[in-house]
């Protein structure tokens, strides 16, 4: 019978093994937020018909100013530098990207793409630094740091000319026109200066260096290019009170001195038709323009604003003020304060970081990570980047339905006077009425389709589906808010929070000790109690006893005997319970530093540092740490072999898996530790291989078994994907824990540990493992791949038992193994994002559904990315394609059908007894 | 009132209505007068037939036949258990639900199996039937626990205790800092 048992079983294996998205679950079950990044203001190019943005999270896009939503966007982390790039216009319809490559700073990437389309036109590197200054004059002009001007073909960046800087001069910009191009440099015993070069040779048209300013501590360089005047501005440290600008459009530059009405915190420049306005930031935070026309070498104020608290900014020739409700257009020059235009728009509270403006619209960054994008005729968006710098996720479960009145409302129904009680009872019956007809058309749609999903949930309610699939993913970002997305709307955000812990830094955001509260934990000591439910704050508090100059690490939940305790980690090692009591038994504490894992005593109040574990060697640095998930839970001690025979697993909880990288020799290493006395259980070495230690290695533990993964080049190139089953022993049927404590101080065996390695054809950025409700269906390994996709592995195919260079033999096959292929995961269909462009995904987390068989997957990096799986298949649920038609139809057919023979049968039955019929 | 003629002589062996004509036709052969004419009726008249004695003894040689007749059977079961193989199929598990149910409901009617055979006389050599029928048919029910065990649903393997073997208290508190 086993045999047929487990043959069934291996089918479901293989039916597993092959299991795919289907697809009327695509774009059903999972959702995705593409996001660009914070934007920075120098980095983003506004005109009326285009939004180009290159973002601190070095995302190339561009986005529909009718609807902010993302045309195309490119993810450059391998090619360039947000710092040290520039962002310009080559020409109608192409944009410009100069940037330093992330691994060589030496090396700049400059490539040209089409707005409309981001084709690229042509790209090219260039050796000799980072882009200094870009200058697009029909051909781009690009400065390089190490002293290198070149002028390359606008339309296909091949190489013009080039000039190298002379000695003792450095870099500081390049401006080029139609006549010249002015290279900019500063000369330690002269000053800033420039030298002029012949556009069409690139050699010097005069041997001098034209001084313009003699101090060369010349700082906040500005430069502004088109319309009349090329300009660029400086200022001298200790000087507030004024700002030097140099007009390089003039046949002999000229330089003036302005100085504006009040000293000055910053200022910026832009060329208008006329002249120059200078945009100026006072010490008190006031801001004002100043307008210069620029004629016959001459600089003069034609006019100034009075200093206002709003944000301003100088888009095409207009001034745009934007103040709590409002954005107001005014002409440039113009002495009167008279508005343009006046423009209703709702800007968040949170405070203005930047503006930064066209000819009739601009964009508004705000610190809580939102840019809204308002036009003068009323038209606006917002974009919620925020989401895209996630410190933190807790995947927070709602309420039951009914939970809300089963709470208070039947107390007070069991407690009040009858009377009351009653008439309690029918209003509460009455105003649930209303809700009835909703219940009716979500119950005969989901009777008839059988799908859970098309069951409207009321966007604002905070009640869980059936099975649990609606959750809210609260998101801590570094913009110092929370978000909430709900799970089951394609991650509309139900409610958000901006800076909820002023002055401080989120660190980690864990469940409370309610089941609806959360505490979010700032570096510096902060601490608010949110409703996540609601997202209202319910007190903020401070850790009082936090040292000086200590920070708060990390926030660490667990819970011992039945009671959570939540708790701070801070940079000096010391602990702070957050929900009041304190654990009255020991606690093993182990924190990872940059090369050690250091172990702690938590007792009588007090943290005692008891072990350290270092690497072998000092060239090793960790890059990663896993210990298995607390709320993993084991439903079989043991592994059920062909023989019904067991392998009992080794279900130390305690085991912390560390992964390292040796730089020097570029090898890898993996150690297995008890986190408790840190003693070394199992130790791996990859030594001949030339692993990538930049991309590090990635590790996860799962229920006893850990799986990592890196990056090498020997002996096939590839991502190794490295699986350690753990048994108490290989002896079959042996269980030394058996009816025993175990404790890791007493001398108990090493694990044995079965171990395999797989080859994964795409680099994985991250490794997790999904989790369900019970620990009964099978797990699986989840990876974030660096092709923009997040691919599910199921351990089963990772598995170190799998027969090597033969076929399973039947004891094996009943075990649900089959041959050893190396190369893992070469199937799509283990692509859980199919079509998604789930870009920059850093980590993933799974949670249970109340469904055993499935488990919500959530990933965050840049992009957002949910969607549920079942490893296991969906055991408790039916299938949509279920004929409910058919089965009721063939109920029917059969109560029809006992309705009439019945009678038939009775009336027989009596004639029988009657002996009226043979 | 006198009986009648015709009953007497159809209700009388003895009567003189169906004596035979004297002697005129020999017995067919084989035919043993004496045993017929010594066996008793129960109206005291001697009948032909077989003593109180031989009677039983024929009742105990027929309760050892039926006591007997499962090790016949034995065999085959044995044989058709072992070629339908371990397989979870429709043939075998009625096979073998045979296996067991039928040695069980015979065991149950042991009783009215033997009770046509049994009596004051026979009680203890009847017994002796019994027992060997009723071991027989826990014979018929080892075949089928065997086969069970061939077919992997007796938990005999560690295995199957697998899921009453609970989790090992963890006694220390580790908690990772990440």
């Amino acid at each position: 019978m086993h045999v047929r048992a487990l043959s069934l079983l291996l089918t479901l294996v293989f039916a597993t093994l092959v299991r795919g998205l289907f697809a009327d679950e695509a774009f059903v079950v999972d959702w995705h937020v593409a996001s660009i990044g914070s934007i920075d203001r120098s980095r983003a190019i506004l005109s009326p018909d285009s939004v180009a943005v290159f973002s601190e999270s070095s995302v190339l896009a561009s986005l529909d100013p009718g609807n902010g939503t993302v045309r195309w966007r490119h993810f450059l982390r391998e090619s360039a530098v947000p710092r040290h790039s520039h962002l310009t216009r080559l020409d109608s319809s192409a944009i410009l990207l100069a940037a330093a490559t992330p691994a060589d700073a030496g090396v700049t990437h400059i490539a040209a793409w089409v707005e409309d389309t981001g084709y690229l036109v042509w790209e090219t590197y260039l050796a000799g630094g980072a882009p200094v200054g870009v200058s697009v004059a029909g051909d781009v002009y690009i400065m390089q740091s190490g002293g290198k001007v070149r002028r390359l073909s606008h339309s296909t960046g091949s190489e013009v000319w080039e000039y190298s800087l002379p000695e003792g001069h450095s870099p500081v910009d390049v401006v080029a026109s139609k006549r010249n191009v002015l290279v900019i440099t500063r000369k330690q015993d002269k000053g800033l200066g420039y030298f002029t070069l012949n556009t069409e040779s690139g050699e010097l048209a005069s041997d001098s260096f034209v001084v313009v300013d003699k101090n060369p501590a010349a700082v906040s360089f500005l430069k502004s290019e088109g319309y009349v005047a090329d300009v660029i501005a400086w200022t001298v440290p200790g000087q507030t009170s004024t700002i030097t600008i140099a007009n390089l459009s003039d046949a002999t530059p000229s330089v003036h001195t302005i100085t504006p009405k009040h000293q000055y915190a910053s200022f910026s420049l832009t060329s208008t038709s006329t002249g120059i306005v200078v945009t100026i930031t006072g010490l008190d935070g006031k801001s004002w323009t100043e307008s210069y026309s620029s004629s016959r070498g001459k600089l003069t104020l034609v006019g100034a604003t009075d200093p206002t608290e709003s944000a301003i900014a100088v888009g095409d020739g207009r001034l745009f003020e934007v103040s709590k409700g409002s954005i107001s257009s005014f002409t440039l020059g113009s002495a009167d304060a008279k508005a343009e235009s006046i423009t209703e728009v709702s800007f968040p509270s949170s405070p203005i970081e930047f503006v930064t403006c066209s000819s009739s619209a601009c964009i508004v960054g705000h610190k809580n990570g939102e840019y809204v994008f308002a036009s003068i005729t009323g038209h606006t968006w917002t974009r919620d980047e925020s989401v895209a710098n996630v410190v933190s996720v807790f995947l927070m479960e709602l309420e039951e339905e009914g939970e809300r009145i089963s709470l208070g409302e039947v107390l007070f129904e069991e407690n009040a006077a009858p009377l009351q009680a009653y008439i309690h009872r029918v209003k509460r019956h009455w105003n649930a009425l209303a809700s009835l007809p909703q219940y009716l058309i979500g119950f005969f749609h989901r009777f008839l389709s059988g799908d859970y999903d098309a069951v409207p949930i009321d966007t604002n309610s905070t009640v869980s589906d059936t099975f649990g699939f609606r959750k809210f993913i609260v998101l801590a970002t570094t913009k110092g808010g929370l978000r909430a997305l709900d799970t089951a709307h394609g991650g509309a955000l139900a409610w958000k929070v901006d800076d909820i812990l002023p002055s401080d830094v989120i660190v980690g955001i864990v469940p409370g000790d309610a089941k609806d509260k959360l505490y979010v934990v700032g570096a510096f000591g902060g601490v608010a109690h949110v409703n996540g439910m609601t997202g209202k704050i319910i007190t903020t508090s401070k850790i009082a006893e936090i040292g000086l100059g200590d920070k708060v690490e990390s926030v660490i939940t667990f819970n011992d005997d039945g009671v959570q305790y939540i708790a701070a980690w801070t940079a000096h090692g010391r602990l702070h319970f957050l929900s009041g009591s304190t654990p009255s038994k020991p606690v093993y504490f182990s924190k990872a530093t940059e090369d050690a894992i250091a172990g702690y005593i938590y007792k009588e109040d007090q943290i005692i540092p008891t072990w350290k574990f270092t690497l072998p060697t000092s060239s090793y640095r960790i890059t990663s740490v896993a210990s298995r998930d607390p709320d993993d839970k084991t439903v079989s001690v043991g592994r059920v072999l062909g023989d019904r025979s067991v392998l009992y697993k080794y279900l130390n909880p305690h085991i912390l898996a560390v992964a390292a990288v040796d730089d020097a020799t570029k090898s890898a290493a993996l150690f297995l530790i008890d986190d408790v006395t840190g003693r070394l259980l199992y130790s791996s070495f990859h030594d001949d291989e030339v692993v990538d230690t930049a991309a590090g290695v990635k590790v996860v533990v799962g229920e006893h078994w850990v799986v990592y993964s890196y990056w090498s080049e020997l002996a096939t190139r590839g991502e190794k994907l490295v699986v350690l089953d753990l048994y108490e022993s290989d002896i079959r049927n042996v269980r030394w824990s058996e009816g025993r404590n175990f404790s890791s101080f007493t001398e108990t065996p090493l694990p044995f540990v079965q171990g395999q390695a797989y080859l994964f054809p795409e680099h994985i950025t991250s490794l997790a493992v999904s989790r369900s409700r019970f620990g009964i269906t099978s797990r699986d390994v989840i990876a974030t791949l660096d092709t923009a996709q997040v691919a599910v592995l199921p351990k089963r195919l990772l598995d170190a038992r799998r027969p090597v260079n033969r076929d399973p033999t039947n004891e094996e096959k009943e075990e649900g193994l089959v041959k050893y292929d190396p190369l893992s995961g070469n199937d799509k269909r283990f692509i859980l994002s199919h079509v998604y462009n789930v870009i920059g995904t850093e980590k993933t987390v799974c949670s249970p559904a109340n469904l055993e068989s499935t488990v919500l997957v959530f990933s965050y990096g840049l992009d957002l990315f949910f969607t549920r799986i079942t490893p296991s298949q969906p055991f408790d649920l039916l299938s949509k394609s279920f004929n409910k038609g058919q089965l009721l139809l063939t109920i029917f057919a059969l109560l029809v059908g006992v309705r009439f023979t019945g009678p038939m049968v009775r009336r027989k039955q009596l004639n029988i007894r009657w002996g009226t019929q043979k | 009132m006198a009986t009648p003629k015709w009953l007497k002589s159809y209700t009388e062996l003895s009567s003189n209505e169906v004596k035979k004509p004297s002697a005129t036709y020999p017995d067919p052969p084989a035919f043993n007068k004496e045993i017929i004419l010594n066996t008793k009726t129960k109206h005291g008249k001697e009948v032909l037939g077989p003593t109180p004695e031989e009677r039983d003894t024929l009742k105990v040689k027929k309760a050892w036949e039926i006591a007997l007749a499962p090790s016949k059977s034995l065999p085959m079961n044995a044989i058709m258990s072992y070629f339908s193989g371990s397989s979870l199929q429709i043939f075998s598990l009625t096979m073998t639900f045979m296996l067991f149910s039928n040695p069980l409901k015979a065991i149950a009617n042991v009783g009215p199996t033997f009770a046509r055979y049994e009596s004051e006389s026979t009680y203890s050599r009847i017994l002796q039937t019994k027992l060997v029928f009723i071991a027989l048919q826990l014979a018929t029910v080892a075949v089928g626990v065997w086969k069970m065990g061939s077919m992997g649903v007796l938990p005999t393997k560690r295995s199957d205790w697998l899921a009453w073997e609970s989790e090992t208290l963890v006694l220390e508190k580790g908690v990772f800092v990440s």
